[in-house]
């Protein structure tokens, strides 16, 4: 039985792309982040929390490997001051912890006997209205901390998972620790969203993606993500390297500058020497930005710093069509052809500056490259350049970016 | 290609070991702990067990390594402490080494990390206590540190969290991880505390074991496939003394 469906409200993660695809949910919304050990999901309930807050929910949050504050530390350090929600009683922390270890323990909402599970399903109803969340961290350390083990562990688990999904939005943080298959199973059987966390693991580059197993019931096939925990700043698409190229003096340093959120150039008597730098964070999007120089004595090591780029701005002088040969062959350097690229024709201030189309054409780029008149010392075509990169990005991973901003909202059931 | 290889045990010289510093102790491990090797270190308290794995830690920054310390039942300074009773100094070596605290934050949540210590809120929080120490091994290898090694004082703190069954899989995880980085590895365990049953799931995992009995005065090691090997073993002022028994 679901009661008060039609009262819930719409409850979003806070990760880009996929609070998208969640936005259509009716009822209350059962999310797992299910995450390869190496990787700590607890940002990720700190992160679902943070946006169901600012959403105007209640949120219990339920700890049990650890004390409370840790979980306020893990906030503290994506930059989250959950005090306030705190004092206002919309946010509870529910410490599941201290009883489990038999120490003493300050928390206001504190668990006594956590073995006890309908002691658990109780008090997390008590406090936790109808159409509001629940935080569940760990569902894995809740099996390793049962006694009668594995089995015993699960049939609990599922127990309240499956009294707390009645009436709430519920998200559970669960990492893979070599559980029987079958249990996985069930536990993913569970949910109607189902995220996975997962390394991978060069050497010493760490770097996370998130895996869509399957959002509100629905399987969505080749949904995956870069994702990041920011410090400050929280759950992030991520993409590591958009390399800005082109020309001497065609501004790529002011375009690094124009989109990014914090950057910095090295440069000498006006021209770039070493690479730009810039971080960027848009609209749940975030991105490490790399400028090369445009000198063609920097030539040599212009492949090397487009390594691992994912996608590419090209910027050109738009009043300068004698040094498009010399774009062209900065594109074949840094491979750009076979990445995501957009076009920036800046300079489009000056008069004498030629047309988006002209651009292209004078590139002898296909017609689907993208070309976006830019004013880089004005910032002036930033935010159109920044759409078109993550759009192609998002295509590029066989995705689309979420019609939130779009209005077209056809369902189909 | 793998080769097969009939020789019974390479001469220490030519195979890279991680010394322990023990130099009857690494005898008896044909010269110290292989790179990639889990070690489980039994012993009851007050038998020399943590001297031993401090000096094992010592030892590899002596040897230029990195040496990881997890704790999950002191408070860093007093490990520190123990090892400056015996001139084991760490001011040369930072950077080389880390302590992972498990245990601190317990009576002060608000501690913050350090270059030389990071803190993990709770020994129950495998996902941050394997993280913490997965991290530090990536961090040393990123700086070209291929040799290193982690003591892990103890399971047994692990096995009042969690139920044998989850440090099991925990282990099993922190094991594929120390091969993956060719690290050598203690790991401390009291099998008196704990049911036999629990403990013995847990020895299978082990690559070597070195076992403390100090009723005897003597120290074991075990390795798959190799006979057992013994020796005397007592603590002196400068760290531990072994001397191996002749192999019989
Ligand atoms: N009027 C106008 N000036 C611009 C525009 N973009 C850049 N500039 C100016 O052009 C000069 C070069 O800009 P940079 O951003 O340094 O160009 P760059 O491509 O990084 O230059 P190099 O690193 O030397 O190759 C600077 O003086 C900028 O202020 C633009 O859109 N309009
Ligand atoms: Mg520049």
């Amino acid at each position: 039985m679901r009661c008060g469906v039609a009262t819930v409200n719409l409850f979003r993660v806070g990760i880009r792309l996929v609070d998208e695809r969640l936005r259509l949910a009716e009822g209350p919304t059962r999310v797992l982040f299910i995450s390869s050990p190496g990787i700590d999901p607890a940002p990720y309930g700190v992160n679902s929390a943070v946006a169901a807050l600012k959403e105007g929910l209640e949120v219990t949050y339920l700890v049990n490997n650890k004390p409370a504050d840790a979980i306020r530390a893990v906030a503290d350090l994506m930059g989250f001051d959950l005090e306030e929600w705190e004092s206002t009683g919309q946010l509870r922390i529910l410490d599941s912890f201290s009883g489990y270890m038999n120490i003493p323990s300050n928390e206001e909402h504190r668990l006594d006997t956590p073995q006890d599970t309908n002691a658990m399903i109780e008090s997390i109803c008590d406090l936790t209205s109808e159409g509001n969340v629940v935080i569940f961290d760990s569902l894995s350390s809740y099996i390793d901390m049962c006694e009668g083990g594995e089995t015993d562990g699960m049939e609990r688990l599922m127990r309240v998972v499956g009294s707390l999904c009645e009436e709430h939005h519920f998200v559970g943080l669960f990492s893979t620790w070599g559980y029987e298959p079958k249990n996985i199973q069930t536990i993913r059987e569970a949910f109607d969203t189902v995220l996975a966390l997962q390394p991978v693991e060069r050497l010493t580059i760490v770097r996370q993606f998130l895996r869509a197993e399957k959002i509100d019931g629905q399987v969505v096939p080749d949904f995956v993500v870069p994702i990041k925990v920011m410090q400050p700043g929280g759950v992030r698409v991520f993409f590591p390297k958009i390399l800005v190229t082109g020309p001497f003096h065609s501004g790529k340093s002011s375009i690094v500058q124009a989109i990014s959120t914090s950057s910095v150039s090295v440069d000498r008597l006006g021209t770039t020497i070493a690479m730009d730098h810039g971080y960027l964070d848009y609209k749940g999007f975030a991105a490490d930005i790399f400028g090369t120089p445009g000198q063609e004595n920097f030539d040599p090591i212009l492949e090397y710093l487009a390594e691992e780029a994912v996608a590419v701005i090209l910027v050109v002088d738009a009043t300068k069509p004698d040094t498009f040969p010399r774009a062209r062959t900065m594109l074949q350097l840094t491979k750009g052809y076979a990445l995501p690229l957009v076009v920036a024709a800046n300079f489009s201030d000056l008069e004498e500056s030629l047309t988006p189309d002209q651009v292209r054409d004078g590139l002898g780029l296909q017609s689907n490259v993208p070309v976006i008149p830019t004013i880089a010392v004005r910032g002036s075509g930033a935010e159109e350049l920044l759409e078109m990169i993550f759009e192609l990005l998002m295509s590029e991973e066989g995705l689309t970016l979420g019609d939130g901003e779009k209005e077209d909202n056809d369902e189909e059931d | 290609m793998r080769k097969i290889d009939f020789e019974p045990e390479k001469p220490p010289s030519t195979v890279h070991r991680h010394r322990t510093g023990i130099e009857g102790l690494d005898d008896l491990l044909n010269g110290g702990l292989k790179p990639g090797a889990l070690g489980l270190l039994i012993g009851p308290s007050m038998s020399g067990r943590g001297t031993l794995a401090r000096q094992y830690f010592y030892q590899g920054l002596k040897e230029d390594n990195a040496s990881i310390y997890v704790t999950t039942k002191n408070f860093t300074e007093d490990i520190v402490t123990l090892m400056e009773e015996k001139k084991w100094t760490l001011d040369a070596y930072t950077e080389h080494y880390v302590f992972i605290d498990a245990y601190s934050p317990q009576s002060d949540p608000s501690l913050k990390d350090s270059v030389d210590v990071k803190y993990v809120s709770s020994v129950a929080d495998f996902a941050r206590l394997t993280n913490a120490i997965v991290s530090s091994m990536s961090e040393n290898l990123a700086r070209g540190v291929l040799n290193q090694r982690v003591v892990f004082d103890s399971i047994d703190t692990v096995l009042m969290y969690v139920s044998a069954q989850g440090v099991y899989r925990f282990l099993s995880y922190l094991r594929a991880k120390i091969k993956g980085f060719r690290s050598s590895s203690m790991f401390m365990i009291e099998p008196d505390l704990h049911e036999e049953r629990q403990v013995r799931t847990l020895f299978q995992l082990a690559d070597v074991i070195v076992e403390l009995k100090p009723d005897e005065g003597i120290v074991q090691v075990t390795q798959p496939g190799l006979p057992k090997r013994r020796g005397a073993f007592r603590v002196g002022d400068t760290g531990c003394i072994v001397v191996p028994e002749p192999l019989d």
